[in-house]
């Protein structure tokens, strides 16, 4: 904690300390959020918004299974019988995952190559700032979704461990924390749906 | 006066004859069954090999074909194919659930007579 704290003061009094002098120096307009934010290529962040889909729904799924899985696990100490219903959860779990790797090949389809009068144009900054957010957008509700869908399974296997007719009751709460996932990607598709694909003129214009 | 015990006629560890826990008597053979039965296993390999392709394949064999390039479309086939792959295994295990307590009963009714 304390080194937090020296870290966090330190960076603070740098920035400070810089900013002063180039505000003084007369060179303070060069503090421009919307010129660093542009001066990203749109493929920057066109590859930024594919990547955090995928790895983000990754880890959410990745992080359901390791609660679900040792849950399994420890709740077959004292039921040790394994059939098809207690692996649900894993099922559910991975199904979050395939939502992260639709989405990213949905996006990445839009990714190709234009020359550089193309990458400045307005229309590539809209693919890249769409594909952006949309990747965020979907990445984040799987992760969400996947710990959910991951302590719902974990409670699943404890439950049946204790009482298997709680099978049924415990599938409908767990379909409930599944369909989490699924607003995330429909509102990713609508995102990216208006983004055309790179170097493709709109079809109006 | 301290009894002694008649070690003679005591029964080792090895000669026990009655099984405790999951720990069989002298005279039977330990359980070496699976814990979890090959058809599970199968079942989950089998429906996590069709989760992965069959989303993914049918947004490649569809996004030019049916939706001509739109890849929108194709995505949203996908997670519903996905989703079709998911409810396939809820009623593969709902199914497996029914007929296990189905036989249950039976054994039940027949212990009666």
């Amino acid at each position: 904690m304390g080194g937090y704290n020296y870290g966090l003061g330190s960076a603070t009094t740098a920035l400070l300390v810089i900013g002063a002098y180039m505000l003084f120096t007369g060179s303070g307009e060069s503090f421009n959020v919307g010129a660093f934010l542009e001066s990203i290529s749109p493929y920057g962040w066109a590859g930024l918004g594919i990547s955090l889909c995928i790895g983000l729904s990754v880890v959410g799924a990745a992080w359901g299974i390791l609660i679900t899985g040792s849950s399994i696990l420890g709740a077959g100490v004292k039921a040790p019988r394994i059939r098809t219903k207690n692996l649900i959860s894993i099922i559910f779990c991975e199904v979050v995952a395939i939502y992260g790797v639709i989405m990213a090949i949905v996006f990445s389809s839009k990714v190709g190559f234009v020359d550089a009068a193309g990458v400045a144009d307005a229309e590539a900054y809209y693919t890249g700032f769409a594909l952006f957010w949309a990747g965020i957008t979907v990445g984040g509700c799987n992760l969400v979704c996947g710990i959910a869908v991951g302590i719902n399974g974990s409670g699943a296997a404890l439950a049946d461990a204790a009482d298997a007719t709680l099978f049924v009751k415990i599938l409908v709460i767990e379909i409930f924390s599944s369909v989490l996932g699924l607003f995330g990607l429909i509102i990713g598709l609508l995102v990216s749906g208006k983004a055309n694909d790179f170097g493709k003129q709109m079809a109006g214009s | 006066m301290a009894t002694r015990r008649i070690v003679s006629t005591e029964k080792s560890l090895l000669e026990k004859d009655d099984s405790i826990g999951a720990s069989p008597a002298a005279h039977e053979k330990s359980s070496i069954a699976p814990a979890v039965p090959t058809d599970v296993i199968m079942k989950l390999l089998a429906f996590t090999l069709a989760m992965i392709v069959v989303p993914i394949g049918s947004y490649f064999a569809t996004v030019h074909t049916l939706f001509k390039g739109n890849s929108t479309y194709a995505g949203a086939l996908a997670a519903i194919m996905a989703n079709v792959v998911l409810i396939g295994y809820v009623i593969v295990a709902y199914t497996e659930d029914q007929s296990e307590q189905l036989d249950e009963k039976k054994k039940e009714t027949k212990k009666a007579r």
